[in-house]
């Protein structure tokens, strides 16, 4: 064994302290890089992760929020639909009352025309037979104006049986 | 005026009922109604008076109201229609056209003429 470490050149005392020196390295490298390098390493993995997990979480949420947008927006459909449907029913109502209503008042207003119309016809009428009865009326007293002794009698006598009757 | 015309017709016409002297109870009615200032009521005074008068007496007050001057024939058949305590007042009316129009009292009417026919016609 000793033949053969010496035909391969080894030297004990120098291979004890290069292992020594190999081992210092090491705990130095360890507590001074590998630690701090392995920390930053877990923190960055953990961010990363959480990350992820965010987006994740993100991305199931904005499914939600479109889900609820979708629905959102077929019951907005729907109840547009609705509100449309009863303004037509209202604005049918409306119009039919209105036209309602305008027949209503053309008939009134035809009514009132014709009874005016009616009312001027009557006027005028009146107005004819008074003046006819005027002319009448003042012909009669020319001619009676003429010769009255008859008329003068006649009324005269029936004057005087009145008298008699109511006496 | 101090008094109506009523109550000076109703004065004379008591007064006149007790008294025989006519003429003197009148001349006093006078000169009461000038002293009072009532000269200007004096024909209503009268009117008021006649009515007594005529009421007192059972008569009754016929204005007659001819269109023109009526016959004396015409007259007479008209007026032998009523009492001889009647008080008959005649007078013309040419608005009457023709006709006559004959007031009892003031309060009945016969009225038949030409005017009245005509107005009833085309009233």
């Amino acid at each position: 064994m000793q033949e053969l470490v010496s035909q391969l050149g080894l030297d004990w005392k120098l291979l004890l302290s290069q292992g020594v020196n190999f081992l210092i390295l090491l705990t130095v490298l360890t507590f001074l890089v590998y630690k701090p390098l392995s920390r930053l390493m877990e923190e960055r993995r953990k961010k990363i992760e959480f990350g992820l997990a965010g987006a994740e979480e993100a991305e199931k949420r904005l499914k939600e929020i479109d889900k609820v947008k979708e629905e959102k927006f077929a019951q907005a459909d729907k109840n547009a639909l609705k509100v449309i449907g009863e303004a037509e029913k209202r604005g049918q109502k409306c119009f039919d009352e209105i036209l309602k209503n305008a027949e209503g008042k053309a008939d009134e207003v035809m009514a009132e025309a014709a009874r005016v119309a009616e009312q001027k016809k009557q006027e005028e009428l009146s107005r004819l037979t008074e003046k006819a009865g005027a002319l009448i009326k003042e012909a009669i007293i020319k001619t009676v104006e003429l010769d009255p002794k008859h008329v003068d009698e006649k009324l005269i006598s029936q004057a005087t049986l009145i008298i008699k009757e109511k006496a | 005026m101090k008094y109506s015309p009523k109550s000076y017709a109703v004065a004379l016409s008591s007064v006149l009922e007790k008294s025989k002297e006519e003429k003197h109870v009148f001349t006093n009615f006078l000169k009461t109604v000038k002293k009072n200032g009532d000269q200007k009521i004096l024909h209503k005074i009268l009117d008021a008076f006649k009515k007594i008068e005529i009421k007192k007496h059972g008569g009754s007050h016929i204005k007659i109201e001819f269109a023109r001057e009526p016959l004396k024939d015409q007259l007479k058949s008209i007026t032998k229609k009523f009492k001889s305590q009647d008080w008959i007042e005649t007078s013309l009316n040419p608005a009457l056209v023709a006709g006559v129009r004959v007031t009892i009292d003031g309060e009945r009417e016969i009225d038949n003429s030409l005017a009245r026919k005509l107005h009833k016609l085309f009233k």
